[in-house]
C-alpha cells in the first residue's frame, strides 16, 4: 500500500540529488565530485576531489579573489572515522581588466581536491558517502553567484584499482608547493617594507631559479586584511627573477612585521602551470 | 664575486627605479585624509552633478551597478535606500556612481525608477571618476567630509555572503555615526566586495 508512495518519493530524492548536483548550466558552472581510486582500503590515505568545468570566458576566484569577486569555498564531507584535510587549491590565473581590476581565479577546469585518511580498520562491506558543496561567483561580464553539491559512494577493497589517474595528477602537480619541494626555485627573497596609508613602497622579491627564469610569471599574495598591493612588475635576467610590488598599509590598520604568503606561478619548460609559496615579510615603514 | 654584486646593482637599480616612479603618487586611488578628487558627472535625468557642489556636507559615494547580484541584494533589502533617506536630514548627501561599460542616462533612470531611488545615479561610462578613486566592486563605499578629505574607502558591510546572523556591521553606518559625533573613525577603510566595475576598455 505504501510502496508506490516510497517509490515516488526515492524516485523525487534521486532527481532532486542529481538536479542538485547537474543543474549548474545556468550558472555557468557544471561540478563533478570525483576520487583518485575505484575504493577504499582501510588506513591508506586516498584523494577526493571536485571538478569544476567553467563556460569559456567565465572565471571562478581563488581563496583570495584579488581586487573584486568572492573566494570559491569547498566543504568535503565522509563517513565518520575519516579525516579529510584542507581543500587544497591549485596555481590560479592572475586575470586583469580594465580599471586596472587585478583578480586571482580559475578558468575553463580546474580540479580542487583534499587528501583523505581512513581508518585503520573497516568492515569488509563497508561502503562510504563522500559529499561536497562548493559555493562561488562566477564571473564574465555580468557576475552570478552559484551553489552546488555531488556525491560519490567508495566500496573498500585491499586491492583497489587507480580511478581519474591523470586528472588528480595534472592538477595536483598545480598546486603551489613550498621552496624546499620546487622542481624549479632554488630560493626566494624578500626586502623593502610596506609605507603607510597613501604612500606605497616597493618590496622586492628576488627569485633564483635553478635554471633560466621562465617567461610568464604572475605574482598573487594571500588574502589578508592589512595591506593594499599595487600593479606588479616583474623582471628577469638568466635565473634570477625580481618582482616588484608598492604595497601599503590599510589606514587604520597597524602592521609592524606582518608575514604573509604569496604564490608565484608560472610554466615551466613543459608548458605546465606550477606554482611555488614565497614569504613576503613586510615589515612597518614609517618614513 | 663578479655576478653577485651585479646582481646587487641590478637589484639595486630596479629598487631605485620603481622608488622614482612610486614616489610621488598612490597606485591605489585616493588615500584616507587626502582630498576627494572633484568630478562632473550626468545624472538619470541628465543633470551635471559635481562632488563641488556640496562643500560644506558629507557626501557618500556609492560605486553600483545594477546588474550586479550584490548591488541587487542590498537595493532588495533597501540597504542603501535606507541609509540614504536616514541620514539625509543630518547633513549627508548620497551619490550612487555607475562607471560600467555600456551605461546610460536612461539605463541609470529606468533603474532608479524601479527601486524608487531618490538620489542621484551618476553616469560615470567614461570611467575618469571610478579609475580617480580606483573604485574596483559594486557596491563600494567612499565617504567624504565636509572639508573635502576622504574619510572612509571600503565595503558596505562585513557580510560579503549576505548570511550573517549576528555580528553584522555595516561600516558606512557606523563611520557617519562617528563622523556626526565628532568622533575618529575607528574603521577608515575596509576590503571591498563584490563584483568587479566592468570598466570598458
Amino acid at each position: 500500500m505504501h510502496a508506490p508512495w516510497r517509490i515516488a518519493l526515492a524516485a523525487a530524492l534521486v532527481l532532486a540529488l542529481a538536479g542538485n548536483a547537474r543543474a549548474d548550466n545556468d550558472q555557468h558552472v557544471q561540478l563533478q565530485m570525483l576520487a583518485d581510486t575505484s575504493a577504499v582500503t582501510p588506513g591508506k590515505p586516498f584523494r577526493i576531489g571536485v571538478r569544476l568545468t567553467i563556460d569559456p570566458g567565465w572565471h571562478v576566484y581563488w581563496t583570495n579573489p584579488g581586487d573584486a569577486g568572492l573566494p570559491t569555498r569547498v566543504t568535503f564531507t565522509g563517513p565518520d572515522g575519516f579525516t579529510i584535510a584542507p581543500v587544497q587549491f591549485p596555481t590560479p590565473l592572475r586575470i586583469e581588466e580594465p580599471g586596472p581590476i587585478v583578480m586571482f581565479g580559475y578558468e575553463n577546469s580546474i580540479l580542487l581536491t583534499a587528501l583523505v585518511t581512513p581508518p585503520a580498520q573497516l568492515p569488509a562491506d563497508f561502503s562510504g558517502h563522500f559529499g561536497v558543496s562548493v559555493s562561488y561567483l562566477v564571473c564574465a561580464d555580468l557576475c552570478i553567484p552559484g551553489k552546488g553539491a555531488d556525491a560519490i559512494t567508495l566500496p573498500t577493497s585491499p586491492t583497489p584499482a587507480p580511478a581519474n589517474t591523470d586528472l588528480f595528477d595534472t592538477y595536483g602537480r598545480q598546486i603551489p608547493v613550498d621552496i624546499s619541494q620546487s622542481a624549479d626555485v632554488a630560493s626566494a627573497e624578500c626586502s623593502g617594507a610596506a609605507g603607510p596609508s597613501g604612500s606605497p613602497k616597493p618590496v622586492v622579491l628576488t627569485i633564483q631559479w635553478k635554471q633560466a627564469a621562465p617567461a610568464s610569471i604572475q605574482f598573487m599574495q594571500d588574502l589578508n586584511d592589512v595591506y593594499n598591493f599595487g600593479p606588479v612588475q616583474v623582471k628577469s635576467s638568466g635565473n634570477t627573477t625580481w618582482i616588484t610590488v608598492p604595497v601599503e598599509t590599510m589606514a587604520g590598520k597597524s602592521a609592524a612585521g606582518q608575514k604573509l604568503q604569496a604564490v608565484v606561478g608560472y610554466e615551466n619548460a613543459a608548458g605546465e602551470r606550477r606554482g611555488v609559496i614565497v614569504p613576503v615579510f613586510l615589515p612597518d615603514s614609517s618614513s | 664575486m663578479r655576478k653577485a654584486s651585479l646582481l646587487f646593482v641590478m637589484a639595486a637599480v630596479a629598487l631605485a627605479a620603481t622608488l622614482h616612479s612610486w614616489a610621488d603618487q598612490s597606485d591605489q586611488g585616493v588615500a584616507i585624509g587626502a582630498k576627494a578628487p572633484n568630478f562632473t558627472l550626468q545624472d538619470q535625468n541628465g543633470k551635471a552633478v559635481s562632488l563641488g557642489d556640496f562643500a560644506g556636507k558629507i557626501v557618500v559615494l556609492e560605486w553600483t551597478n545594477p546588474n550586479c547580484p550584490f548591488v541587487q541584494r542590498h537595493y532588495h533589502l533597501k540597504t542603501m535606500q535606507t541609509l540614504a533617506s536616514d541620514y539625509q536630514s543630518q547633513n549627508v548627501v548620497w551619490l550612487a556612481i555607475n562607471s560600467t561599460k555600456d551605461t546610460t542616462n536612461d539605463s541609470d533612470k529606468q533603474w532608479a525608477v524601479e527601486q524608487n531611488i531618490a538620489y542621484p545615479v551618476l553616469n560615470d561610462v567614461d570611467t575618469a571618476a571610478g579609475k580617480e578613486y580606483h573604485a574596483t566592486n559594486t557596491p563600494e563605499m567612499f565617504i567624504v567630509g565636509t572639508d573635502g578629505a576622504l574619510l572612509y574607502k571600503g565595503a558596505i558591510d562585513n557580510d560579503p555572503d549576505g548570511d550573517l546572523t549576528t555580528g553584522k556591521v555595516n561600516y558606512v553606518q557606523t563611520a557617519l555615526d562617528e563622523i556626526l559625533a565628532g568622533k575618529p573613525i575607528a574603521t577608515p577603510e575596509t576590503r571591498p566586495y563584490g563584483c568587479g566595475v566592468h570598466y570598458r576598455d
